[in-house]
């Protein structure tokens, strides 16, 4: 077993760390003692270190199957940053050159990150059989699963892949799983319940009020919206789930509350996402309208709110959103605002994403036909037709997204409508045993927040007038000696 | 002026143009038939200007332009009206239009930008002696080609030359287009301007901020290039780089080619069918200033087609009027070219 010494001075020497978060030092414990292992920790309790510091303990490769190309981006910089130089990120992104070079030069990274797609490439899967894999992590893992909402059918090789490759230990790690959820993901990865540590700790994040508003209309909403961002203690996010309204309202925002607010999502190239991210963290913006792409990997501290302006898919998807407010332990709050209408929206959403019957039937009888077509829905056939998989069997499985779907978004429903406590609600749902004990710090199902007594009330904000420095200016701050104030 | 204006710029009031070759020139569509109305329009220079040009943004300004009666459109050609040519030097006035863009001179202007920048930003971590710090998002190989870059040179003497040479730059351009390129930079505690942001400060649409950037990036490799001696560090970085216009399998062609090969032998040697070879030639015909013509057109080719197309303007040349002949596409085409480059 190693000892509490080597494990406090990893901690300090490459992160800087002086103390572990709840439940990092078991997984980590645990992983050590090459036992497979199972966490569920609530978000912001610093997963990423769970498999980072075990990386230096061990004497393979660590490699992280992740299910997001921003996630991806970010894990990387976060190593990057703390100087860690053998990380490699096995992405689609990756031009022909690099890839060629990354993968003759395999053995020498550390810490590997891809996507399941790139992991059952089979000179992919040839590489990871011949290294010698110490730790498997697969981080998000309700991913996974069938009832998981971000399913992707190359989840359901990460069995096979885990047989082949053989890793010492494997850790799968989520914040949000129910407890069908839970048992699938041990199943898909051919872990024996009873032989892998479980180590599940309350998804809850006390500190975070929870409260919902429904509003007559667009209009009202948007009023509603501009109030609370000049109320509230700053810095905050605000989702959305169009890229166009969440550029449309950061340019109202700008106009009505202050300047210093940016849009970010998906359609960004990646030198504007970073120019973003960059600022957020720096404090030199206040607020960010953003798409789900933002923040899975942003580990700002003292976010302080975040609204939700359409309505999330899922309450998994809810939790992970808001779970980047007050990762300093400080009161924040997460307001989800919502109309009639938005039902409807997001139905649509998460239903267009899918083919139809009438596309599946096409697609089986006329493969070929989509040979050219790039889009998810036909990608998505195209995988269980190398699969082997029957229409009839494709046909069901569809049927069966569209309702979980569905289910999901009234779930989602019934979270709001639901005239009990909030947070006890989420915390049934994702069949935590804890009991909340309710008060007015904890959400609004017995009367609406109070923002000054939250603490979370910013009457005046300091005057921003966001004037550009020259290019002398700059320039002197970044190679000269004088600082750009 | 609404950006939709722009595309006026491309077309004329004599010539039928096609706006399918048009958009992939700007986009950087690298083939012999793209290069030729590139030349043939006299717009090579603007090869690559817009790669990430949506191609439905395009077809939209192509449909306004014509709804207002400014474009005249025949089958898959488009030219100018009377009053398309009068909006025209009126948007000649009002827009931003590349001065500087030499898209095919310099080809890498965006992979030296990324480089430039990465090096700026590690540069000035380096002064502040800070290792932790999140490095520009660019291509691994970017990465690597600035690791390797910055191996190579004096630490003692890195921050002050690249203050230097920035400062030279900048010095060159009008304040307003130095202090919009520099929200870009960044460095120890100084944060980048998203793209949106830098434009919205300066009221511009996001084509004219990218019009900027790219004519901004082409006069700085200007300024680079012609005194080379004021900027080792950027001379330095840009050298691997300066590729020269041709791509990089129609140079080996031409490498090999001048070496004294023929196609025959470069096509066994390089595994490309000789047609591929034949296509790098042409696009070496139309990019390079001394193409040897002579070399691939015998003189009784050159008397055949010269006497079929006696007089006839070159824009009603048709390779069907060579059915009775054995002349081949390429001789045509590069018999083409080699008049079109000389009336010019």
């Amino acid at each position: 077993m190693i000892d509490s010494a080597k494990l406090q001075q990893t901690l300090k020497q490459h992160f800087g760390y002086t103390k572990f978060k709840t439940g990092q030092e078991s997984v980590i414990r645990s992983v050590l003692a090459g036992q497979d292992t199972f966490a569920i920790l609530p978000t912001g309790s610093g997963k990423s270190l769970c498999y980072q510091l075990p990386g230096y303990l061990v004497s393979g490769q660590v490699v992280v199957i992740s299910p997001l190309l921003s996630l991806i981006q970010d894990q990387v910089a976060q190593l990057q940053y703390l100087g860690e130089k053998r990380v490699l990120a096995l992405t689609s992104a990756l031009d022909p050159l690099t890839r060629r070079q990354s993968l003759a030069h395999f053995a020498d990274y550390k810490f590997i990150f891809l996507s399941p797609e790139m992991a059952n490439q089979r000179r992919i899967q040839r590489l990871l059989k011949q290294a010698s894999v110490a730790l498997l992590v697969i981080d998000e893992a309700h991913c996974i699963s069938q009832w998981g909402i971000d399913f992707r059918p190359d989840y359901l090789l990460l069995s096979s892949l885990r047989e082949a490759i053989q890793p010492a230990t494997t850790l799968a790690m989520t914040a949000t799983a129910t407890q069908r959820v839970q048992a699938d993901i041990l199943a898909k990865l051919g872990l024996d319940p009873t032989k892998t540590r479980q180590i599940i700790h309350s998804v809850d994040r006390r500190n975070i009020y929870l409260a919902s508003e429904a509003l007559a209309d667009e209009t009202e909403k948007k009023q509603r919206l501009i109030e609370l961002c000049c109320q509230l203690k700053r810095p905050g996010i605000i989702y959305f789930s169009s890229r166009q309204k969440a550029e449309e309202i950061a340019a109202l925002l700008q106009q009505q509350v202050t300047t210093q607010v940016a849009f970010y999502h998906g359609d960004l190239t990646s030198q504007d996402r970073f120019a973003i991210q960059q600022q957020f963290m720096q404090g030199k913006l206040a607020i960010i309208c953003a798409t789900s792409a933002f923040g899975m990997g942003i580990d700002k501290a003292d976010v302080r709110f975040v609204i939700h302006y359409h309505l999330p898919g899922s309450l998994e998807s809810y939790l992970q959103e808001i779970g980047r407010a007050g990762r300093d332990g400080q009161q924040s709050i997460a307001i989800l605002l919502y109309t009639q209408q938005d039902f409807q929206l997001q139905a649509n959403l998460q239903i267009n994403g899918l083919p139809d019957a009438t596309l599946i039937k096409r697609y089986f009888a006329h493969p070929g036909q989509f040979a050219a077509a790039q889009v998810p829905a036909i990608e998505l056939l195209k995988f269980y037709r190398q699969q082997q998989q029957s229409v009839t069997t494709v046909l069901k499985l569809f049927d069966q997204r569209r309702h979980e779907k569905l289910l999901a978004l009234r779930t989602m429903l019934a979270f709001l409508q639901n005239p009990g406590c909030k947070r006890q609600f989420i915390l049934t749902y994702f069949a935590d045993s804890k009991v909340v004990s309710h008060d007015e710090t904890c959400c609004d199902a017995s009367q609406p927040p109070n923002l000054a007594r939250l603490g979370l009330q910013q009457m005046t904000h300091p005057q921003s007038h966001t004037v550009y420095a020259t290019w002398q200016k700059r320039l002197a701050a970044i190679l000269g000696n004088t600082p750009l104030l | 002026m609404a950006d939709y204006f722009y595309l006026l710029i491309l077309f004329d009031q004599q010539q039928w143009r096609r706006p399918l070759a048009l958009k992939a020139l700007l986009k950087g569509r690298r083939t012999v038939s793209n290069l030729y109305a590139g030349l043939d329009y006299g717009l090579l220079s603007l090869y690559q200007l817009l790669p990430h040009l949506p191609a439905e943004k395009f077809e939209q300004a192509l449909r306004q332009l014509v709804e207002a009666g400014l474009i005249a459109q025949q089958g898959r050609q488009a030219r100018l009206t009377v009053a398309g040519q009068k909006a025209k030097v009126a948007a000649n006035k009002q827009l931003f239009l590349p001065q500087h863009y030499a898209g095919l001179k310099f080809q890498n202007s965006r992979e030296f930008i990324a480089r430039l920048f990465l090096v700026t930003q590690a540069s000035s971590e380096l002064k502040k002696h800070n290792r932790h710090y999140f490095p520009l998002a660019v291509a691994w190989s970017t990465q690597q080609a600035v690791k390797n870059w910055l191996r190579q040179q004096n630490a003692q003497t890195l921050v002050s030359q690249l203050h230097q040479e920035w400062y030279l730059l900048f010095a060159t351009l009008p304040q307003w287009q130095a202090d919009y390129y520099s929200q870009f930079l960044l460095g120890h505690q100084v944060q980048p301007a998203s793209t949106q942001q830098a434009d919205h400060w300066f009221a511009w649409s996001s084509l004219t901020g990218e019009l900027v950037r790219q004519d901004t990036v082409h006069w700085f490799l200007q300024q680079v290039t012609a005194a080379p001696e004021q900027f080792p560090l950027l001379t330095s970085l840009w050298q691997p780089l300066a590729t020269g216009p041709l791509g990089t399998s129609a140079a080996q062609t031409m490498t090999l080619c001048q070496q004294g090969l023929s196609l025959t032998e470069i096509s066994r040697q390089r595994r490309i069918k000789q047609n591929t070879l034949k296509e790098h030639l042409l696009e070496a015909a139309i990019l390079l200033p001394d193409f040897p013509f002579d070399h691939y057109l015998t003189a009784s080719t050159r008397r055949q087609l010269t006497t079929i197309f006696a007089d006839q303007p070159l824009a009603t040349w048709k390779f069907s009027q060579l059915a009775a002949t054995d002349l081949s596409f390429f001789d045509y085409r590069l018999f083409q070219i080699q008049k079109r480059k000389a009336h010019d």
